[in-house]
């Protein structure tokens, strides 16, 4: 058992450490990091990622609307919590998990967003992005950067991060 | 190197605008005393104060560049040379043109930083030609001689005996050590230590107060240590508790066991239990002793943390008459503007209070003067009419009386017509005519504080729109302060107004309400108790109840807040937990499911994105390190008020119901996922059932063994013990055998379908494929 595990780690290590060749792109490259929204997969850009947690405690905000999920205690702080399922409309596509928060934050602001799970780092050239599809529509469409050849739905971080649509100010 | 230099020059400025405001201040309170009472045998010392405050205020402009300043400073210092030599008597105009002078200095103070610059040169050798007028009406061929540089060497050299003052002038980074009357160079020439030892105890340091709050937020913070702390030790008892009945049935077992085995391997099995025992109660000590030194340093995080909190709180604290100052100035303008003589009197600006209490004071104060003095005071010909000495009376004293401040403001002017407040509010929809009859003198004379009451058929700028006084109760109200107000027609109104002389650290009462927690400011708690549902009145389909003799409407926090009921609460309520709440003279009842003590804590925001939620104020955290949302009680109690009247129907319907409630079905659902989890529970809740939740296998078949449940719906993939393990365990007790499990998952393959059921398990319903009418329709199948 811990022949494998030490096996699995080092394993593990060598493939960190092993440097990429040069993807074969220009400057239109950036660095994304791939969730799963059941049965959707996403991508954020990795400069407007904090953190990565699990979802352990989340306080629910009477008065908020569906898509502020609650908040947690990060570290003292307190952080509130988005889900997008609701913005995107997913709702109503079965049960997930929605047990990983991803922090997003910029000068401004700051928040998570949950999803039902991480796939890891990639590397996408934003000029070969197609359109968001048509049937995405209200705050969720001005969200999306648009849909990779495999169908990986990008996210403009940036965009929901300044977005005066998320914020509750009643 | 310039942009050091840029660095220091504006670090000069900064302490220049301080020293400059206290040096205005000090001119403007000694013209005023000086005007009330030019003969006084006083009136020399004052205007030697006067004399060196703008001689000081000219040095420390000139020393940060600031020519305009220094030029009028220059002017004014010319004139009161005069004046102090007896050479040019104190008229009337003299004051105007002064304290004209001083509000320019201020502006120009104020407009260091700024491009804007309101005062120009103009206004300046207007400035110089009225003080050359004065000094020419003095002793001729003295005033026109004295040119300003000798002036200022005349000073030092004259006033041997306090060279302080001189000094000071040069100095613009100024500490308070110039009010120590003993001369600075003897000191320099004592040894170094010797002078750092007598320094010590007097010496003061200027520090802005940002940082000051900032280490008094740091230091709120270890409230939350001293939370966590306390929270930690009580799960280390209940460990212990645990840990003490189970070793007890350990010690049994071997004795039992010892006893009857004698005639087997007798001393080998006697070692083996002595060993044990041994090994458990080593361990029993050890933890004990853990929790002996954890209580050890929960009392000294308590007391130093406390300690701690007190001193800092305590370096915020600050005279009352740094506010105070204000006061002549707006007194003597108003009363110019108004035509009205007033006799000040203020006393107890020594009294020490919280620096944030004290700004928050500032336009209360303001308003309150005003009031007094446009609406209380008479004019002359009106008092000399009713008999009264023709100046008006206005007083503002400080008083400290235990751990409270008292500010009482009173006049001795025509008081509040209270037929005038009645109609006013009656005009604005406050009250109802018919209500009048049965109000207290007191609780009439607190309609002014209403918004929109206003007794002066006049609206002028200062006051008659009838917002003055409201915004008085709030800011009072919101620093935790209390209001009360005493008049009688004819002979005056008194304002008392109680303050804390410290911000306390937030106090809150923990509820819950349904399955969530809130904490509510205990300041705003009046009473926490049981009602009968006996005592609940309807009055115009609204519940109220009776509360020493006051009428006070009940509703539910969880409706207000629309909460999703609970079926599972309805059970035992044969009383209902109340809390009275009250927020300036309005008072309303909340309903809520449970109180679970008062809670210590630092308010934080809600989050960036959170900037406002109506109803809540912000948040803190339990020692647990759970987040509990802090209700904000004025938005709340007019969320009260503007519920509808369908949501109180519903109390009533749930009282109907007490007694015939259908049978409770109750299911367990087990889901590592928190979100999961409570999705399940509002959708199984929402069909009528009552649910409670267990985080794993292993937490459900503990809870399963204690209690009963109609039917259990469990996720696979769990921690400690799984799914299927707990659909085994499930079938292998007798007791529970029979027990319906669904099984929720989102595995979805046949194999694992074949070993849910093989377990045991009586469905299989996979997350993907999921919806709710599903679940329900198998539970509903099962029971």
């Amino acid at each position: 058992m811990i022949v494998n595990e030490q096996k699995t780690l080092y394993e593990r290590a060598r493939v960190v450490a092993f440097k990429k060749k040069a993807t074969p792109v220009g400057d239109d490259s950036v660095e994304v990091v791939e969730f799963i929204l059941h049965p959707e997969h996403y991508a954020i850009e990795g400069k407007y990622l904090r953190e990565v947690l699990s979802l352990n405690e989340i306080t629910t905000i009477p008065g908020t609307p569906d898509f502020v999920m609650g908040v947690i205690n990060f570290r003292g702080t307190i952080l509130s919590i988005v889900n997008l399922k609701v913005i995107f409309g997913l709702t109503e596509k079965g049960l997930t998990e929605l047990n990983k928060v991803i922090i997003l934050c910029n000068d401004t602001m700051e928040f998570g967003i949950v999803a039902d799970g991480l796939v890891g780092n990639k590397r996408i050239v934003s000029n070969t992005l197609s359109d968001a599809p048509l049937t995405l529509n209200g705050i969720g469409a001005d969200f999306v950067s648009g849909i990779t050849d495999e169908g990986l739905i990008v996210l403009d971080a940036n965009r929901m991060l300044n977005s005066t649509q998320l914020i509750i100010d009643q | 190197m310039d942009s050091q230099q840029e660095e220091f020059l504006r670090e000069l400025l900064e302490d220049f605008k301080i020293e400059a405001a206290e040096h205005h201040q000090a001119i403007v309170n000694g013209l005023i005393k000086l005007e009330k009472t030019p003969g006084s045998a006083n009136s020399q010392s004052d205007v030697e104060i006067i004399f060196r405050e703008i001689h000081s205020m000219k040095g420390a402009a000139r020393a940060v560049n600031l020519t305009q300043i220094e030029q009028l400073c220059m002017g004014m210092e010319n004139v009161f040379h005069e004046i102090k030599k007896g050479n040019l008597k104190l008229i009337p105009a003299i004051f105007d043109t002064f304290l004209k002078a001083a509000d320019y200095l201020e502006i120009m103070i104020s407009e260091i930083d700024s491009k804007q610059k309101t005062v120009s040169e103009n206004n300046l050798s207007q400035f110089k030609r009225s003080f050359e007028g004065f000094i020419k009406k003095s002793s001729p061929g003295f005033g026109v001689l004295h040119s300003q540089p000798r002036v200022e060497n005349k000073f030092t050299s004259s006033k041997p005996e306090n060279p302080i003052a001189a000094t000071a002038a040069d100095r613009a980074e100024e500490t308070s050590l110039s009010a120590v009357p003993e001369p600075l160079n003897t000191q320099v020439n004592k040894p170094i230590v010797e002078s750092h030892m007598k320094l010590s105890d007097k010496e003061t340091v200027r520090v802005t107060t940002s940082k000051l709050y900032d280490i008094l937020r740091q230091a709120e913070e270890m409230v939350t240590v001293k939370t966590s702390l306390k929270f930690q030790i009580k799960q280390l008892e209940q460990l212990i508790t645990r840990f003490d009945s189970w070793r007890k049935t350990q010690d049994d077992r071997f004795f039992t066991q010892s006893t009857m085995s004698i005639e087997v391997d007798e001393s080998h099995q006697s070692v083996e239990g002595a060993k044990q025992k041994v090994y458990l109660k080593k361990h029993a000590e050890e933890l004990n002793k853990i929790n002996g030194s954890l209580e050890q340093m929960q009392r000294l995080v308590i007391r130093s943390v406390d300690e701690m909190l007190l001193d800092i709180k305590k370096t915020l604290l600050y005279p009352f008459s740094s506010l105070l100052n204000i006061v002549p100035k707006i007194v003597r303008d108003l009363g110019k503007e108004y035509n009205k003589e007033i006799n000040l009197q203020m006393e107890g600006g020594e009294i020490e209070i919280d620096r944030r209490i004290l700004e928050e004071m500032k336009d209360p104060l303001i308003h309150l003067i005003r009031n007094c003095i446009d609406h209380g005071l008479e004019t002359r010909s009106d008092r000399l009419k009713a008999n009264k000495p023709a100046m008006g009376n206005l007083n503002i004293s400080i008083r400290l009386d235990n751990q409270n401040i008292e500010m009482l403001i009173s006049d001795d002017g025509a008081g509040i017509n209270s037929e005038k407040l009645i109609n006013s509010s009656i005009k604005s929809g406050i009250i109802k005519p018919e209500e009048v009859e049965a109000m207290s003198k007191n609780e009439i004379n607190m309609l002014i504080f209403s918004s929109g009451v206003s007794t002066s058929p006049f609206i002028t700028d200062v006051s008659g729109r009838g917002l003055g006084m409201a915004i008085v109760a709030e800011k009072v109200a919101g620093i935790e302060g209390t209001i009360e107000l005493e008049t009688e027609q004819g002979k005056g109104t008194s304002f008392k107004i109680t303050l804390p002389q410290t911000m306390a650290a937030f106090r809150g009462i923990l509820v819950r309400a349904s399955d969530q927690l809130f904490i509510i400011p205990t300041s705003t708690v009046i009473k926490a108790l049981q009602l009968k549902l006996s005592d609940i009145k309807t009055v115009e389909s609204k519940k109220t109840f009776s509360f020493k003799n006051e009428t006070i409407a009940l509703v539910h926090l969880r409706e207000v807040l629309h909460i999703r009921h609970r079926p599972a609460e309805k059970k035992q309520q044969s009383t209902l937990n109340v809390l009275i709440l009250q927020l300036s003279q309005k008072k309303i009842a909340f309903i809520i499911d449970e109180v679970l003590g008062e809670q210590e804590g630092v308010v934080k925001n809600l989050s960036p994105q959170l900037r406002h939620v109506t109803n809540i104020a912000g948040a803190t955290l339990l020692g647990n390190g759970k987040v509990v949302p802090i209700l904000h009680i004025a938005e709340l109690m007019s969320s009260a008020a503007q519920r509808s009247l369908i949501n109180d129907i519903e109390i009533v319907k749930e009282v109907d119901n007490e007694g015939t409630e259908a049978i409770e079905r109750n299911i367990l659902v087990v889901e590592d996922s928190i979100t999961v989890r409570n999705m399940l529970r509002n959708f199984i809740e929402a069909a009528g059932f009552t649910v409670k939740t267990a985080v794993d296998g292993m937490e459900a078949f503990e809870i399963l063994k204690a209690e009963t449940f109609d039917l259990v719906v469990s996720d696979i993939e769990m921690p400690r013990m799984n799914g299927f393990q707990l659909t085994s365990q499930i079938r292998s007790i007798k007791k529970l055998a029979d027990t319906p499990i669904i099984l929720v998952t989102s595995l979805d393959s046949a194999n694992d379908r074949q070993r849910g059921l093989e377990a045991g398990a009586n469905a299989y319903i996979v997350k993907g494929s999921f919806e709710k009418s599903n679940l329900i329709e198998t539970i509903q199948r099962l029971i």
